[in-house]
Formats: structure tokens, C-alpha cells, sequence
């Protein structure tokens, strides 16, 4: 009997239950972390460069982003290279997108070659910590490849937001959404 | 290496592994290597920690590391400033150099928070006595260190004021005794019971107001390697003129906010998640209202009463 | 063959992810531990049934608006299919529900 009323009030539970299912109320609830932790995981969170990620710079500072590489000679690179390179990149960042370190100082072109780009090479399964290049005031100190990877990316994450499968745009945008608030 | 309380040490000495990083404090279940050349910090250190131990050795294995210093160069001389400093990148607001100590508490703090990787922190304080353990959760203006700093004086011992540390393996508590930080009025209030001169100084002007820590106890740290099993989980209101109130919580309830106040729970993942349903399988939680510090002593003390030993 | 991007899709069987879950129930409420994605989920009766009804075996979204009100001891006025589908939509969010085609 008692076994009998307690399935009655299990059952009126449920039908409860349904009823605030039916008003749109969620069954599920997800817990969230606390606010110490996108802080921790923001500022550790590291990713790896799946596929081999070159980046071509022009001096207005446009930069493509492909896996082709591109030959090069006492710095200066080839012509046909570079057209090829641009014409299959993953992705086209326009101008001013690398700051301006990372463009080339001179812009001469010559017999096929040129001097007119600065091209960078990423490997494939490279790993970037962006906390690395966050300096003790919480600035951006970047520097390298890997820095000017990080610079383009900002850049998308203005443009496109945190999708459109960049690789890295989630780390680095729990960071910079984290330096907001300071 | 060997074990010595921090009084032991000539303070010639002190001042050199401070100096060199290399001053082991050896706490619970943490080994922290302190570093500081600040004099204000090494003080408010040699009295307040001078019964914990210190590990003296060439080397240690070491699971914090901790500067307090100066931000830059220029602050170590002009409006001098002080942060703390714990190894990892942390965004934080250099101090007037007199909070030194508020800096090291704050940076041992965030050391245990973020870099905990064998136990789940939640955010509560915790005291016991021979039948177990009570876990006082930490509310905005709940009053768990007003709370937590009068249980000791009624026999509890302290295992923590700011942290529950749940061991991953056990689901037992761990002792990481430290002193209780007082802000604001709860400094009076704990300077009445405990006494005055179990009470450090006054730290005015701090982010948080006053600030003040209720001494260590030797008998705490006597016992900081006895872990404990959470009987009780309290979540304490402070609400000026309010009558003494009692409510049953659904141990859901519990864990749902016992996972919000967790700095690491997620890093720490699947045992973290067990160890806490494990140790919330054996207690029971209140919500207790209170308009003093007496009114919230005598409904712990009922509470405890109708708890199995 | 072409299949339509519907989960309405009778070749199309969901059932339960049960390896990646870790439960733990106080009362009414289940605890669930979600092992790939490294979150904690909180479910009630209703949530928790349909994921034990889907546990028994796969099923084709059309069963299991047919099927989950008997299965819940109710008749379907008390379940309507809206809120089977709300359902499947929150467990398929946190990665819960397995695609099994027929």
C-alpha cells in the first residue's frame, strides 16, 4: 500500500514535471564554473595549428594563409610561388591586418623574385599558449610566426566572431573577452 | 630534508631563504616556496606562521611558488608598491607596499585556487571535531570567517578558513590551516571572543575594507595531517536584527552551489565529480539565518546535537 | 542515397552515449558527469526517463514521440510531442544522444 502511494506521488512528480516541460521550462540543467575558472582556462588554454599554416605579408600589411610553401633565396621569394600561394590560401586577411614588424622593409622584384613580401612558416601540430605573448601588464608582446598568427587571428575574431573554424579562435577569445574586464 | 618550526629559525636566516625563494613553508597537504625581500611581509610571516613548519634542505619538491615584490623597478622606490606573484600569469592590482601582507595571503590564496590539481577546492570554510567535519559555505556577507574564527573557540578545530580541499581518492577533507582573514566589523567581534592579542593588526585601506587575521592555532596545526569527514554543510545569511531561522536544503541544491563556488572543479574533472557525490552522500545541509554571532553559535550547536557521531 | 537533414528521419535510430556518462541521484535529482565533454549536468524525472527509455534500445524520433508518453505511465495529451522534441533537442545539445542508422 505504502509502495502503491509512493508510485502515486513519483508519477504526480513526473506529470508535474511535463506540465512545466510543456511551459517551456528546461529538464536540464548545466552547471557553469565559477568565475575563477574561464580566468585559469583563459589564460592556459593553448592550441595546436592542425595543418601546416604559412602566412604570406605584403607591405600594406594584407596576409594570406595557406599550406603551400614558397621558395626563397638570400630573402628574396619567388614570384610564381607567391601567386600560387595567394591564389590557394585558406584564408585573406586585407590590409593593415599584420602589423607593420611583420611586413616587409623594402619592396623590390626582379627577374622572378621578390623582395616585395615576408613570408612566415608554421608546421603542422604547432602548439600556441597566447598566454606566452600576454606581457606582465597584460599587453600583447608578439613576436614571430607564432605572434603574427595570434595578431591575424584578433583580427577574425573582430570580423567573424569566435566560428567560422580558425583554428585557435576559442582560446583566444576566452582571453581577450577575460582582458576586457580588467 | 627536515622539519622545523618557523620560530627556530634565526631570523638572519629567514630573511636569506626569503631573500633566495627558498624559505619551504610546509602547510597540509602544500609545500609552498615563499619568496619576498619585503621586510613588512617577512614580519607579518615570522609572527603569524612561527609554529608551521619550514622544510630545510638544499632542494624541495615544491607545489606553489610565491613572490611578493615590487611590480617594477621604479616601484620598489617611488610610491612603493607590492603584488603577489604566484609563477603563472595573473592580472592583479598592485598594493600600497603596507598591504604586503594582505598580498601573500591573498597570493597563497590563488596559488591553492588555480593550481590545485589532486583535490577539488570549493570556496567555504571548514572546522570539525571528533565526530566529523562541518563545511560552512562561503556567502557574500554570510559571515563564514565570523562564523568559522567562533567555532574555534568552542572546541572545533580548523582545518581551513577559505578552502574545503576535497581529496580526489578519499572524499575526505584536508587541513590547510591558515589565519582567519576578518573584514570590517567581524574584527571587533572576534577580537571579543578569541581575545586581543589573538588578533593581528589592522590593515586599513584595502580593496576590501579593514582587514585583520585571527591567529593560528598551535593545536590546528598539530593536527593539519587529520583529515575529516563532511557531516555538515552550512550555508550561512547574516542579516542584521534577524531572528535565528533554520531551513532544510536538498542535497542537490547543495552541490549545485558547492560546484559554482569551485575554482578547479572542472579542470579536475570526473574525480572531482565523484568525490563530491561521495562525500555529500553522508550529510545533511541548512541554510541558517542569524543577526549575531551568538544566534548562529546556538544553531550550529542544535545542528550538530542531532548529527551521528 | 540522399537522407534528409531531419532527425525525423525513420532510418535514423538516437540512442544514449551511456559510456560517457557518470550518474550520481540524491532524490529526485541525477547528477550526471559528462565524460566528453567534462561537464556537469543536472537532470530531473523526466529528463532522466527519456534517457533510460533510450537506453533500452535506439529509436527513430518518430517512436519516440509515439512511445515515451506510455513509457512515462501518461497518455500523450500529458506529453505532447512538442515537449519530447524540446527533450531530445537539450540532451542532443550536451552531446548525450548517439546517432545509430538503421
Amino acid at each position: 500500500m505504502v509502495e502503491q502511494d509512493n508510485k502515486k506521488e513519483f508519477q504526480e512528480r513526473r506529470r508535474q514535471l511535463l506540465r512545466l516541460g510543456a511551459a517551456g521550462v528546461p529538464m536540464v540543467l548545466t552547471l557553469k564554473a565559477s568565475a575563477a575558472q574561464p580566468v585559469h582556462s583563459a589564460l592556459d588554454c593553448s592550441f595546436v595549428i592542425p595543418t601546416t599554416s604559412n602566412i604570406l605579408v605584403d607591405s600594406d600589411g594584407r596576409a594570406w594563409i595557406g599550406s603551400r610553401g614558397v621558395r626563397e633565396k638570400s630573402g628574396e621569394l619567388k614570384v610564381s610561388d607567391i601567386d600560387k600561394f595567394r591564389q590557394q590560401a585558406d584564408f585573406v586577411f586585407p590590409n593593415g591586418s599584420a602589423p607593420s614588424k611583420f611586413r616587409p622593409d623594402t619592396c623590390d622584384t626582379q627577374k622572378g623574385w621578390t623582395t616585395c613580401y615576408r613570408f612566415y612558416e608554421i608546421d603542422s601540430n604547432t602548439n600556441i599558449t597566447p598566454a606566452d605573448y600576454l606581457n606582465s601588464s597584460g599587453n600583447w608582446s608578439l613576436t614571430g610566426a607564432k605572434g603574427l598568427y595570434l595578431a591575424l587571428a584578433s583580427q577574425y575574431i573582430d570580423t567573424y566572431g569566435n566560428d567560422g573554424g580558425f583554428p585557435g579562435i576559442s582560446c583566444l577569445t576566452s582571453i581577450l573577452t577575460y582582458l576586457e574586464y580588467q | 630534508m627536515k622539519n622545523v618550526a618557523l620560530s627556530d629559525l634565526p631570523p638572519e636566516t629567514v630573511k636569506r631563504l626569503l631573500s633566495e625563494g627558498r624559505l619551504y613553508l610546509h602547510l597540509g597537504p602544500y609545500v609552498t616556496a615563499l619568496s619576498t625581500k619585503d621586510a613588512g611581509v617577512r614580519e607579518f610571516l615570522t609572527d603569524m606562521y612561527q609554529d608551521c613548519s619550514i622544510l630545510v634542505g638544499e632542494e624541495a619538491l615544491v607545489d606553489f611558488s610565491l613572490e611578493v615584490r615590487a611590480p617594477n623597478l621604479v616601484r620598489r622606490y617611488i610610491r612603493r608598491q607590492i603584488v603577489a606573484d604566484p609563477g603563472f600569469y595573473f592580472p592583479a592590482v598592485p598594493l600600497p607596499v603596507k598591504l604586503g601582507p594582505l598580498c601573500l595571503e591573498m597570493g597563497m590564496n590563488l596559488c591553492v585556487a588555480l593550481q590545485s590539481f589532486r583535490q577539488a577546492i570549493f570556496h567555504a570554510g571548514v572546522v570539525s571535531d571528533q565526530k566529523g567535519g562541518i563545511v560552512i559555505a562561503a556567502r557574500s556577507g554570510g559571515g563564514k570567517s565570523t562564523l568559522t574564527a567562533a567555532l574555534m573557540e568552542e572546541g572545533f578545530r580548523l582545518l581551513s578558513d577559505e578552502f574545503a580541499i576535497l581529496c580526489a581518492e578519499t572524499s575526505f577533507l584536508l587541513a590547510y590551516p591558515r589565519p582567519v582573514s576578518l573584514k570590517n566589523q567581524s574584527i571587533d567581534v572576534v577580537r571579543v571572543f578569541a581575545g586581543a592579542d589573538q588578533v593581528s593588526d589592522r590593515l586599513t585601506g584595502t580593496p576590501k575594507g579593514d582587514i585583520a587575521y585571527r591567529r593560528l592555532r598551535k593545536s590546528d596545526l598539530e593536527t593539519a595531517n587529520l583529515p575529516a569527514k563532511a557531516k555538515l554543510i552550512l550555508f550561512p545569511r547574516f542579516q542584521a536584527e534577524a531572528a535565528p531561522a533554520v531551513e532544510k536544503m536538498d542535497i542537490a541544491d547543495a552541490a549545485m552551489q558547492l560546484i559554482a563556488s569551485s575554482p578547479n572543479y572542472q579542470v579536475i574533472g570526473e574525480p572531482a565529480f565523484h568525490a563530491l557525490m561521495q562525500m555529500l552522500d553522508g550529510v545533511e545541509a541548512y541554510e541558517i539565518t542569524y543577526g549575531n554571532t551568538e544566534d548562529s553559535l546556538m544553531l550550529v550547536k542544535d545542528l550538530w546535537e542531532a548529527v551521528d557521531g | 542515397m540522399t537522407v534528409s537533414a531531419n532527425p525525423n528521419n525513420d532510418h535514423w535510430l538516437w540512442g544514449v552515449y551511456t559510456n560517457h556518462m557518470v550518474t550520481h541521484s540524491f532524490g529526485d535529482t541525477t547528477f550526471v558527469y559528462n565524460r566528453q565533454s567534462g561537464t556537469t549536468h543536472i537532470f530531473n524525472l523526466v529528463s532522466m526517463a527519456m534517457i533510460e527509455f533510450l537506453s533500452e534500445k535506439p529509436r527513430s524520433m518518430n517512436e519516440i514521440i509515439r512511445d515515451f508518453p506510455a513509457y512515462m505511465g501518461v497518455d500523450a495529451a500529458e506529453c505532447p510531442a512538442g515537449v519530447v522534441r524540446r527533450l531530445f533537442g537539450e540532451l542532443d545539445e550536451i552531446g548525450l544522444l548517439e546517432l545509430v542508422q538503421s
